[in-house]
């Protein structure tokens, strides 16, 4: 008895969203919604040069890598814990990110293009962290 | 005699059920790629590789319908989200569940 009680509190405990991912991965997560948020309302109130978005536009892909290379499906061994879903939605992100940044970097976006996709990418990295939080945010 | 042609549809199902998906939402793609591009695709999908499999649908696109994609990604990262907040909240109610049918049992074992 004792033994099922004790289960049952460490299961009750494991279901909490606080090993979906560690500490340091869930601050980067943090950092990356509000940096990737200010980028896309700056360029959206156009107080960020081409260059400017470029950068913004490059900058995702080693932020989103990073969370590629610590995945894993095992508590305790990987950094961010994913399901088959959201690992294959994190594959897909990351392929357009890359293909986003490409063409940035190429020069064949306009300032209208850059603008829409720096605004698609807050709104990817804001259901990013609710999926690996398990909440659903109110607007989007 | 020669052999019976592949369909779309014959050729999707023998990659991972995973990219399955990824394969039906960009059929039009697909049917668009050149044979060297979709040999490449074939590979990368048969490796259950995601992210090398659409890079290499994305990177014909123009950029019009390349950044409709992030749009794509949007609707589903939502979809997900729900999923994930459905199953937890699932989980929730089964532990709780559990707990009580737990209590109850220590509870009449005492009194007992």
């Amino acid at each position: 008895m004792k033994r099922l009680l004790l289960v049952c509190l460490v299961a009750l405990v494991l279901s909490g969203c606080g090993l979906a991912m560690n500490a340091e991965y869930a601050e980067r997560l943090d950092n990356a919604v509000l940096v990737v948020s200010e980028q896309a309302r700056m360029a959206e109130e156009g107080k960020l040069s081409d260059a400017e978005m470029v950068q913004a536009i490059q900058d995702n892909v080693p932020r989103l890598q990073a969370f590629k290379d610590a995945r894993g499906p095992w508590l305790g061994v990987s950094k961010v814990w994913m399901n088959t879903e959201q690992s294959l939605l994190l594959d897909k992100t990351l392929a357009w990110t890359k293909d986003m940044a490409r063409r940035a970097t190429g020069g064949v976006l306009t300032s209208d293009e850059m603008k829409h996709i720096l605004r698609i990418e807050d709104e990817l990295w804001v259901l990013f962290r609710a999926t690996l939080a398990g909440t659903v945010p109110e607007e989007n | 005699m020669p052999e019976p042609k592949l369909s779309l549809d014959d050729l999707i199902a023998q990659i991972p059920e995973e990219l399955q998906d990824v394969a039906k939402t960009f059929i039009p793609e697909l049917i668009r790629m050149s044979q060297a591009e979709l040999r490449a695709w074939i590979l990368f999908a048969v490796g259950g590789d995601a992210e090398a499999a659409l890079q290499s649908i994305l990177v014909a696109m123009p950029n019009e319908e390349a950044i409709a994609i992030g749009e794509r990604l949007v609707a589903e990262r939502l979809k997900a989200a729900k999923n994930e907040a459905d199953r937890r909240a699932l989980a929730q109610r089964l532990l709780v569940g559990l707990l009580e049918a737990a209590f109850a049992i220590l509870a009449s074992a005492v009194v007992l």
